[in-house]
């Protein structure tokens, strides 16, 4: 992976549990920054996913309970 | 924790003619925002039959489906799932589709999963290790 320089502002504490984390972990900040942002993008993605599905049209298929002999018996 | 989900509570969650409906829908959601539901491809399959045979179209169908799907895991069978199903057989007196209640169970029980949420809950009676959780 291309890695590049740059000159971010970040508060004093950050950087510090960033850098303890760092050390801790045995990992660059790359690779943390990689795994948290992963983890982000993830839970965005399930967040809205979970919104999709409750907003999925309601159906109205009668108020017969649903057995396994239903699924199972009579198919054909 | 994670908590299988039984058929029938996705099938309550999209019918809204369900007395469970509404139960259905709040406590699978919960689950799911808390990552404790999963799914196993039976459930699938289940779901498929029962939504198509009342009249729903496979095209609909699927787009459930692919929901279910991106907010739940699929569980598949193991190697050990077999295993459980003939010790729980012999056990158990279970025949005829009683049989893929306890295949539903073992799947979920060889994948570590011993709770499982449904609303059919004298179905799982007797079932070695598995934990069955249905709303009243």
């Amino acid at each position: 992976m291309r890695t590049v320089v740059k000159s971010i502002r970040v508060k004093e504490e950050i950087w510090e549990a960033l850098y303890r984390l760092s050390k801790e972990e045995n990992k660059s900040l790359t690779q943390l920054l990689n795994e948290a942002l992963e983890k982000y993008l993830a839970e965005k993605i399930r967040k809205r996913a979970i919104e999709k599905m409750q907003k999925l049209p309601k159906l109205s298929l009668g108020n017969k309970p649903l057995t396994r002999e239903e699924i199972y018996e009579g198919r054909y | 924790m994670k908590v299988g989900i039984d058929t029938n509570v996705l099938f309550y969650f999209l019918n809204k003619d369900s007395p469970f409906h509404e139960d259905a829908r709040k406590n699978l959601i919960s689950l799911i925002e808390k990552q404790s539901a999963v799914i196993t491809q039976q459930n699938i399959i289940e779901l498929t039959v029962v939504l198509t045979r009342r009249g729903v179209s496979i095209e609909m169908t699927k787009e459930y489906l692919q929901n279910f799907i991106e907010v739940m895991p699929v569980l598949k069978p193991t190697a050990d799932t077999i295993k459980i199903f003939f010790e729980q057989l012999n056990k158990k007196s279970v025949k005829g589709v009683k049989l893929f209640d306890l295949y539903l169970a073992s799947t979920l029980l060889s994948n570590g999963v011993n709770m499982l949420y449904t609303y059919n809950k004298k179905d799982f009676i007797g079932i070695e290790n598995l934990r069955i959780w249905e709303p009243t």
